[in-house]
């Protein structure tokens, strides 16, 4: 009887250690994470449970019980583990080589196109040559209309949600809508709980509204909401062709008045976000829409007016505008801006603004209907200490003021 | 030589025969070249660990090392799942 348990036990080992010398050649051997699995747990399983087998037979009754209990554990246990494994490796996009048929799971799993270590920075899985860039000659006019974006502000959206459905209707351009929650503003209340309840029920009631404004037919608009850094969030800083229309006035508070003792001053950014814009910036005036609009541009001299003016006549902003000149007024310059509205339907007002000191606007031209300019006023808030960011530009100015895509972020 | 002697010898050429698997495992571990492929291999490294001290209980007549064998065992589940659940979560999430 011993005998039979010693020759057992011989062939059992030698047995088990030929079965995980081949679950280790195709651990090393086969090409990708599946099929090294297809080794390791039934071929590597199975001669360790023989070793173990083998063991048990050795050494006699005494380890019968802890070595049955270990051989049902793995098998009991390997299965389920290496089912995990398997589904992990499959959802983390790890490579399939070799595989071929149908994919049986394809709707049923979750797969990622690129295994993990590819989206992780510390390993690369195949390293290919380092992409080459091309630089982009440098182009004197911006790039056509590309998208419109409105800051969905509370409580005040039907102007701005109009307009920029208006100016989209003309460009058959994607509508994007953004309602943002101040973070910081939150913050700055000293009780953000409270602070969020009440700012997120007046955007709720703004999104309501926004949805009677808005046409049956919307496969344009897009609305996106969050809570955070507006700057972040609100401005497109690589698209030069991105419109970003805004209200005259208001924050992503969305209207709810609380004090602030957290903050020095008020959190509120209006004017900033022209600032993290790369495309121009559209503030809306208190006006009603005029036809044949007078629009003031102040001309600094740079390149930057120039090309914007020209966006904006080319993105149809105003129907038919009058252009008023306001700033440098060389001959060369008149010219300039001649030949560009020569090039779409605007004229040029026949008169000559200086600019005048202090307030940014001349009399002639504070009554204008929008502005076209590459700065604005100083200092950048919407209000300050109770004198709104208008009056800096003129007296009882109430027109709409384009910031147009400045030329340093242009190259 | 005897039947025992025989065994207890042979095991113990296994044991070290053993060792080749192992490297090879451990290779696969160190080269990936990707996370699945690491995981397998040191599932694979904890089932030849299991092997191995089923063999060592073998050369020294100690039953203990069947114990030893089956705590690498539950080991080895266990970390085999927390591994598999890592990169489900970390490497299954769309981004």
């Amino acid at each position: 009887m011993t005998l039979v348990f010693h020759i057992l036990a011989l062939v059992l080992v030698v047995l088990g250690v030929v079965f995980i010398f081949a679950a280790a050649v195709g651990v090393s051997r086969f090409p990708d994470a599946l099929q090294r699995m297809h080794a390791s747990t039934k071929a590597g399983t199975l001669g360790a449970i023989l070793i173990l087998g083998g063991a048990m037979a050795a050494l006699g009754s005494e380890a019968a019980a802890v070595g049955t209990m270990a051989m049902l554990f793995m098998l009991l246990t390997v299965p389920v583990a290496a089912h995990l494994l398997g589904r992990a490796a499959y959802v983390s996009g790890a490579p399939l080589r070799l595989v071929v048929g149908t994919n049986a799971l394809l709707g049923v799993l979750q797969r990622q196109d690129v295994p993990l270590e590819e989206r992780t920075e510390f390993v690369a899985y195949a390293p290919g040559p380092a992409p080459v860039v091309v630089p982009e000659p440098a182009d004197e006019s911006l790039p056509p209309l590309s998208d419109v974006r409105l800051a969905l502000i509370a409580p005040d959206i039907a102007p701005v949600l109009s307009r920029a459905l208006a100016i989209r209707n003309a460009n058959k351009v994607p509508l994007k809508a953004i309602a943002v929650v101040d973070d910081a503003f939150l913050q700055a209340t000293g009780d953000p709980q409270g602070a969020r309840l009440k700012v997120r029920e007046n955007v709720a009631k703004a999104i309501e509204e926004m949805e009677t404004l808005l046409p049956k037919k919307r496969s344009f608009f897009t609305l996106s909401y969050e809570e955070g850094d507006p700057m972040r969030l609100i401005p497109a800083r690589e698209d030069l062709g991105s419109l970003l229309v805004l209200p005259w006035q208001g924050w992503c508070h969305h209207g709810v008045e609380l004090a602030t003792p957290m903050a020095t001053g008020r959190p509120e950014g209006l004017l900033r976000l022209a600032d993290h814009h790369a495309g121009g910036t559209l503030y809306l005036g208190r006006k009603d829409k005029a036809t044949d609009p007078v629009v003031a541009v102040a001309d600094d001299g740079g390149d930057a007016i120039l090309a914007g003016t020209e966006w904006a006549l080319r993105a149809g902003l105003w129907s038919s505008p009058q252009l008023l000149l306001v700033g440098v007024g060389t001959t060369a310059r008149r010219e300039l801006f001649a030949a560009l509205v020569a090039e779409h339907d605007a004229r040029l007002v026949d008169k000559y603004c200086q600019m005048a000191a202090g307030a940014k606007l001349p009399p002639e031209a504070a009554g204008a209907d929008a502005l076209i300019t590459a700065t604005l006023p100083r200092p950048k808030r919407a209000d300050w200490y109770g004198m709104h960011w208008h009056q800096s530009i003129a007296p009882n100015w109430a027109g709409e003021v384009l910031v147009v895509p400045s030329g340093a972020e242009r190259r | 030589m005897t039947l025992p002697d025989l065994i207890n010898y042979g095991s113990y050429a296994l044991l070290v025969a053993l060792c080749v698997p192992l490297l090879l495992s451990f290779f696969r571990m160190l080269r990936g070249p990707g996370v699945a492929d690491r995981f397998v291999a040191l599932d694979m490294l904890t089932g030849i660990a299991v092997a191995m001290a089923a063999l060592a209980a073998i050369v020294t007549g100690r039953r203990e090392f069947l114990d030893v064998a089956f705590g690498l065992a539950v080991f080895g589940f266990v970390g085999t799942c927390a591994l598999a659940a890592f990169l489900e979560r970390k490497g299954g999430n769309k981004q």
